[in-house]
């Protein structure tokens, strides 16, 4: 029988509520600055129904909603775009998770009806149009083409996403990019051109061996490892796009992705990771597994800790520590916790709003 | 009728004419000065000559070398060794980040700063009564670095230190004005915890670089900025000029002190692939291009403009002295620990993006 993890989100939305900066953001520690990433995962974790989404929201988490889109409509940029806090006026990547959180809000209608103002849809136009137009990275001058290829082993007809207009594609921005775009409508977006585009880039940049790292499968020839981060972002990317034209190379690179993921989840350190890790696995993954991995994320390490060797001594350390059952954070930080409460929870709103 | 007189030709007298020349030439100077200082600038370029001017009169700078056979041994003695020998700081009721080069963990590769380095790094400042020492990073090829510590072995280390460790990607951040604007970048977001420090020890690997030429002392610095801002991995600062960034980020930063790990080293196709070389030595010193040029040396590799052009582009603004008769070297003679390095690839500027 699953596991029940009602509680678990409960607490987790509470410190959401919580830990939300005076000025509506969150940062990626409690008391940190307000950036826009976990300003938009914080309320893409609160939108579930359990948490300030569905009837009956407790209002602290109602206010702190409000308060959070506030602060973000307050940040967009003249060009459509956002900045990565208050003081950058510049472009940057943390648009794409910004204009995914507008698409879910304006697609669930009691999202839209207990937060939406009547200027989110224009917003959100004009963040979509920014990522369109402004966020792909700028095609490669042909001279260059075959030199990439000898050096990278990758395709640079492909252009992904940047951290920043005019830079070079890469894989998280590019996936954070691909959910943005797709979640307007999942059923048809994963046809058009640009997503198309995307997929093969993603397919193009995976490891070798499995996973995905910044974007450079290989560097001057050698093969550079996966890492957890861009593998579960990438894997977030290919649920949302999978379709049945997709069996063969792309169905291949996300087993792949999956299976590199599923051996890298066990051993980590690190709690963020493991949520990361937890979140895009169980996108994929059978009831079992996915109550399996859902136990590890709560409950971190089990054991007294790991036993790690230095200069002849031996230091025991609890690596990873779970969620805290008081406080319902994981490592105190709004952004990490709000990755942790969607890979709790069953309900797909964030990927597929109706 | 009457006659008009025929208007006369005003001649210019020879005080007119020689006026009217000096005028020309001086105003032919200024836009010919101006032409070929560029990018720099006029004015930038005589800031730049009288700071050259001063460095001609200031004595010779040190930089120790000292054995250190292994990292198993006591590294806390030489590294005291060559602090007594050099014009070493006050750390007195100072906070020092100490800013290790960590960047990925690949098997049996000489790629991360040694955790026993800066270890004894740590001992030393506190010895010295530095107020608090911080190890702060900001790794340029995945966002979560928690796993990349304890691989590394730096998170036991800390552990057992009880020394704090700062995430600077995820870090608040301030908007620091860009000093020299080499980059025609304005300002640079910094991590707070860098801003706020009291002196900044750049603790790089000994490394040839395939872009850079070589990765030491100054190119660690590139860790420092966000990759909130500039992304992973932080490449589109090697678009604006890898040199150009470099050397502004040094001066903006400022670092005051440098220990480099190069016990064993890196030649070839470094940062990430190249071979393992054992030079069993720390170099310290305050002068970070002074530090860099001698690191280079102790590879066999000649800094120039064709070879590590970021040091003698350093050198040239006056930043530091490149130059071997300008640097004194104490502790261990150069020529007993030089060794010849296989220099890295040479590749295109074009595909400094990737």
């Amino acid at each position: 029988m699953a596991t029940d993890f009602s509680d678990n989100l409960q607490i987790g939305y509470d410190y959401l509520a919580n830990s939300q900066n005076n000025d509506g953001g969150w940062g990626y520690r409690r008391g940190g600055m307000s950036y826009v990433e976990p300003t938009a995962f914080a309320l893409l974790a609160l939108f579930n129904q359990a948490g300030a989404g569905g009837r009956d929201v407790p209002d602290k988490r109602y206010q702190a909603v409000q308060k959070a889109l506030t602060w973000l409509r307050a940040q967009q940029h003249s060009d459509g775009s956002w900045g990565i806090m208050r003081e950058d006026t510049g472009a940057s990547w943390m648009t794409y998770p910004v204009v995914w959180i507008l698409n879910v809000m304006l697609k669930v209608a009691e999202l839209a009806n207990y937060y939406g103002k009547p200027e989110d849809k224009d917003m959100l136009d004009r963040g979509r149009h920014w990522i369109l137009a402004s966020g792909r990275e700028p095609a490669v001058d042909e001279t260059v083409d075959a030199e990439v290829q000898k050096l990278f082993q990758i395709d640079s007809t492909y252009l992904g996403w940047s951290w920043g207009p005019g830079e070079a594609g890469w894989v998280i921005p590019t996936s954070l990019a691909i959910v943005s775009l797709v979640v307007e409508d999942p059923a048809t977006m994963p046809e058009t051109k640009e997503i198309i585009n995307a997929k093969n880039y993603l397919r193009d940049r995976a490891c070798p061996d499995g996973g995905w790292n910044v974007g450079n499968p290989y560097m001057l020839g050698k093969r550079l490892p996966a890492t957890p981060d861009a593998t579960s972002f990438a894997l977030v990317a290919w649920r949302i796009t999978l379709t049945a034209s997709d069996f063969g190379p792309n169905i291949a690179v996300v087993d792949k992705g999956l299976a590199y993921l599923s051996t890298y989840v066990v051993d980590s350190n690190s709690d963020h990771t493991v949520a990361l890790c937890t979140w895009a696995l169980n996108l994929f993954k059978e009831a079992a597994e996915v109550d399996k991995n859902r136990l590890r994320l709560v409950r971190g390490l089990t054991t007294e800790g790991k036993v790690f060797q230095y200069k002849g001594q031996q230091i025991i350390k609890r690596t990873t520590t779970g969620q805290n059952k008081t406080t319902g954070d994981w490592v105190d930080s709004p952004y990490t916790t709000a990755i942790a409460l969607l890979a709790l929870s069953d309900d797909r709103y964030y990927l597929d709003p109706k | 009728m009457t006659l008009r007189a025929k208007p006369r030709k005003k001649k210019l007298t020879r005080r007119q004419f020689t006026r009217l020349m000096l005028t020309g030439a001086i105003g032919g100077s200024i836009v010919l000065a101006e032409f070929a200082s560029r990018p720099l600038g006029l004015i930038k370029w005589m800031g730049v000559t009288f700071r050259r001017m001063g460095k001609g009169f200031a004595s010779q700078t040190r930089v120790a070398i000292v054995n250190a056979p292994s990292y198993d041994v006591d590294l806390l003695t030489p590294l005291r060794t060559a602090w007594d020998l050099i014009d070493a700081p006050s750390v007195v009721d100072k906070k020092v980040v100490l800013k290790p080069n960590v960047i990925y963990n690949l098997p049996d590769k000489a790629i991360n700063t040694n955790p026993a380095v800066i270890e004894a790094a740590i001992q030393l400042l506190q010895e010295k009564g530095a107020k608090e020492v911080i190890v702060a990073e900001g790794t340029a090829y995945q966002r979560d670095l928690t796993d990349l510590l304890y691989s590394s072995g730096i998170a036991p280390m800390l552990e057992l230190r009880g020394v704090r460790f700062v995430d600077l990607n995820h870090d608040d951040v301030v908007k620091v004005p860009s000093k020299g604007g080499y980059t025609g970048r304005e300002f640079t977001w910094m991590p707070k915890t860098i801003a706020e420090a009291d002196l900044i020890v750049s603790m790089p690997k000994l490394k040839t670089h395939h872009w850079a030429g070589a990765t030491l002392s100054m190119k660690n610095m590139y860790g420092i900025v966000p990759g909130l801002k500039y992304g992973w991995p932080k490449n589109n600062l090697h678009v604006t000029g890898i040199e150009a960034n470099i050397v502004e980020l040094y001066e903006t930063l400022a670092p005051q002190l440098a220990i480099v790990d190069g016990i064993t080293g890196m030649e070839e196709d470094g940062p990430l692939f190249g071979k393992n070389r054992n030079s069993q030595v720390l170099i310290v010193g305050t002068d970070l291009v002074a530090v860099d040029a001698v690191c280079c040396r102790l590879m066999g590799i000649e800094p120039d403009k064709d070879t590590v052009k970021h040091i003698w582009y350093a050198d040239w603004l006056g930043l530091g002295v490149m130059n071997a008769d300008r640097i004194k070297v104490v502790g261990v003679p150069i020529n007993t620990v030089r060794q010849s390095y296989i220099l890295p690839p040479t590749l295109d500027k074009d595909l400094k993006r990737y």
